[in-house]
């Protein structure tokens, strides 16, 4: 992903701003890391550029040298760069296989009074429960999930799988998982 | 079909990547397709796969798409899904191409061809298959000895194929159109110099290799593929030139691809700054043999490096002699990281260096750590061969005297890291050593322990390379048609990716050698007598074989050879008119003046 970008970048022949330092890398970044295997349909990234591009032009300039499946949304300028701390939530959306009546399993974790989970750096206990939000069913193989997301706080959308194994003692075979949607914070 | 989000690295086999050339197969006279028999990752990062797919794109009415070896985890699930082996730009059935081009880069991969044949469905022998398989050709260095995969390949390309490959493809075009069996075409493709088909050898006939003798005009692809899965040589590449002026006798590449041509600096810029605009790269290579023997490297250095820094590009440069210009030039063109350098010596005693030829000096090699200190240099590898011939323990002792040595250029107390590898001597077809044997797996054995034990420093670190790998390899590269059977039986008893340490198991080749009647440890370390005559023989590469054994006599007698820029030696080369050797007749029609 990151590769692909900085490639286009150079194929565009757009001037972007380098870190500095022993390793100089284009300075860009996305605004919340896509867990490994773990596919989006949509992301936001902020780029650093010497030159004053009309947003429209940038656009378009990098749009054309995007590689086939990767399209551009939208541009515009910003004065500073918050898209870190500005990610609130996320919906994931969850394929499975398993044994379980999904839809009844669901419902009673959330009605649990916590759902405390192993952090995945094996730090301490964490209680998953406030970071999910809201939790859609929508047949027996998927559902899909609006949780807390971003630097403070965010919930790595396999806890909550590995939660629903904890809890209703359970295998799940995860099939796949999709972010469909990243929001930002309304400042 | 199944799910790929359950096999290890999807993205080789999904293709879809920048640059990818997707063509109407129902506009097309013909389809090839381009089989690396190897993963994805080794077979993208080789340039001749990349050329030839250029240029066979670049017919109009001719599609070219890409085929790797599946790994065994992909494999495993295409067999139980009954999935044949696809390419990866429109997915089609290896086994509805017309033509199916293999590229032997390395005897190891011989058995992934079977593999991909089989996973194609299409019959391992040829005398198996009927009219509505494809075609299977192959090419590449290997091919020079065809014997060994004799039963299997339809057609073989010997030497370069930038343009047999189209006058074979603009043959097969026009006799498809007349509707033309087979047969029919194999017979006649024979005409085309460089081209033998088993099947239809007149035995009166050398088999000629091609080249090409312009390199300025012979297409380069400067919109290459750029993929999404890093892979070994993730980085665009500008070829300076084939061949290599020095001839070590141990080097199969340094008389096959002789001449040295080399291309122009101004058509090596124009194509790094259209390479970099078309694929967005943040390093390109400099690619040949022995970079520092190129010609005007002073000016292609400046002329790349005003493409390369306005783009924050990198440039990398293996094979390069370390000197006072090279280190210049380093600082220049790594602006990233000091990976560290690398010096092949390949024997430690002067005396055995002159035996293979390596015109290099223990001087040399210390000025170059020298520099490389200066540098800032701290990680130094230094490569090695075992087992060269007339090697003694002395020689091999004198391997870990010159590595002590280089240490003690950057001091006891310095943070430098060496690390030694040892590879083992192959003898190789078209080598001045190509009747000498090879040490046998207890000598191995043996030489290995005895460098190790001389090798006692926590600076140094000691590599050596699979030795049952390096048997296998030397028993196929000088093997003759009933090696061909023996790999087909070494395939049947599970044997694939064999140049993966992982997958390698020496028991089955032991037994499938055995079922045709040869003991693989005697095959692998016959000496051949010179007089004798070779599986290979039939093969003209230009350098003659009376040249060959003039080398081989001046080895055992260590005596060195100038390399073609001092002087032509008449290895026979020169009869294609072109490259180093005729820069060397104008230096004596000038000096004649």
């Amino acid at each position: 992903m990151m590769n692909a970008f900085t490639r286009s970048l150079r194929r565009a022949e757009m001037d972007v701003i380098y870190t500095q330092g022993f390793n100089p890398g284009m300075r860009l970044v996305f605004a919340l890391p896509l867990p490994v295997g773990v596919s989006s349909d949509s992301e936001y990234v902020d780029i650093w550029f010497n030159k004053e591009y009309d947003s429209q032009f940038a656009l378009d300039k990098l749009s054309k040298s995007l590689p086939d499946g990767f399209e551009m949304l939208e541009a515009f300028e910003v004065e500073k760069s918050t898209l870190m701390e500005d990610v609130g939530s996320a919906i994931y959306g969850f394929k499975v296989n398993s044994t379980l009546n999904l839809k009844s399993s669901l419902d009673k974790l959330l009605s649990l009074n916590k759902i405390e989970m192993e952090k995945s750096n094996k730090k301490g206990i964490v209680d998953i429960l406030p970071y999910i939000y809201k939790i859609d069913y929508h047949d027996e193989h998927s559902f899909s999930v609006l949780c807390k997301a971003g630097a403070k706080g965010n919930l790595h959308p396999r806890l909550l799988l590995k939660a629903l194994e904890k809890y209703t003692k359970t295998q799940i075979e995860e099939i796949s998982i999709n972010r469909n949607k990243l929001f930002l914070k309304v400042q | 079909m199944f799910d790929l989000i359950n096999v290890e690295k999807p993205a080789r086999y999904t293709g879809g990547e920048f640059n990818e050339i997707l063509k109407d197969h129902t506009q097309m006279l013909s389809s090839y397709a381009f089989c690396f028999p190897d993963t994805y990752e080794i077979g993208m990062s080789h340039l001749g796969m990349r050329i030839l797919y250029h240029i066979i794109n670049n017919r109009e009415h001719t599609v070219c798409e890409r085929v790797f070896a599946p790994w065994t985890d992909m494999e495993q699930l295409m067999r139980l899904n009954k999935v044949p082996l696809f390419s990866l730009e429109t997915k089609k059935p290896v086994n509805e191409f017309d033509i199916v081009g293999f590229t032997l880069q390395y005897e190891m991969s011989y058995t992934n061809i079977l593999n991909m044949l089989d996973l194609s469905g299409i019959p391992i022998r040829r005398q198996m298959r009927n009219e509505k398989d494809p075609i299977v050709m192959a090419g590449g260095p290997c091919a020079v000895n065809p014997a060994p995969l004799e039963n299997i390949i339809d057609l073989f390309i010997i030497g370069e194929a930038e343009e047999a490959i189209n006058e074979v493809l603009d043959l097969y075009e026009k006799m498809k159109i007349e509707n033309s069996s087979k047969d029919e075409f194999l017979n006649k493709v024979v005409e085309i110099e460089g081209v033998y088909v088993p099947k239809f050898y007149d035995f009166s006939k050398k088999i000629k290799k091609r080249i090409i003798r312009d390199l300025d005009k012979v297409p380069y692809p400067t919109a290459p593929i750029v993929p999404y899965l890093s892979i070994v040589h993730d980085r665009a590449s500008v070829e300076l030139f084939r061949g290599c002026i020095r001839g070590c006798r141990f080097c199969q590449a340094g008389f096959i691809y002789r001449p040295v041509r080399e291309k122009k600096a101004s058509t090596l810029i124009d194509q790094t700054q259209r390479i970099l605009c078309e694929t967005g790269y943040d390093e390109i290579g400099m690619v040949s043999l022995s970079t520092s023997d190129y010609s005007d490297l002073q000016n292609l250095c400046d002329g790349m490096l005003e493409q390369t820094e306005k783009r924050m590009v990198n440039i990398s440069v293996p094979s390069m002699r370390i000197d006072n210009f090279s280190m210049d030039l380093m600082k220049r063109i790594q602006k990233v990281r000091k990976s560290g350098l690398t010096f092949a010596p390949e024997a430690g005693s002067q005396r055995l260096r002159d035996v293979i030829n390596k015109n290099i000096t223990e001087e040399e090699v210390l000025t170059s750590a020298k520099i490389a200190k200066e540098g800032g240099y701290d990680n130094i590898k230094l490569y090695f061969m075992l087992g060269l011939p007339t090697e003694t323990d002395d020689d091999i002792i004198a391997i870990s005297d010159l590595t002590h040595k280089v240490l003690e250029v950057f001091g006891r107390k310095s943070r430098i890291n060496i690390t030694v590898s040892t590879s083992f001597f192959i003898p190789k077809p078209f080598t001045p050593f190509q009747w000498c044997s090879q040490i046998t797996k207890d000598e191995m054995l043996r030489r290995q322990k005895l460098l190790k034990s001389n090798i006692q420093n926590k600076k140094i670190k000691y590599n050596w390379h699979e030795f049952d790998i390096s048997i296998v390899e030397s028993a196929i590269s000088r093997g003759d048609k009933s090696t061909c059977e023996a790999i087909i039986k070494a395939w049947e008893k599970g044997s694939k990716f064999d140049s993966w340490n992982e997958y390698f198991d020496i028991t089955r080749w032991v037994e499938a050698f055995k079922e045709c009647e040869l003991d693989i440890y005697e095959y692998a370390s016959r000496s051949i007598p010179i007089n004798q005559k070779l599986p290979w023989d039939f093969i003209d590469i230009g350098v003659t074989k009376s040249f060959l054994k003039k080398e081989y006599q001046k080895a055992f007698i260590e005596k060195t050879t100038d390399n073609c820029r001092e002087k032509c030696n008449a290895c026979g080369i020169a009869k294609y008119k072109c490259g180093v050797c005729f820069e060397n007749n104008q230096i004596q029609i000038q000096k004649n003046r």
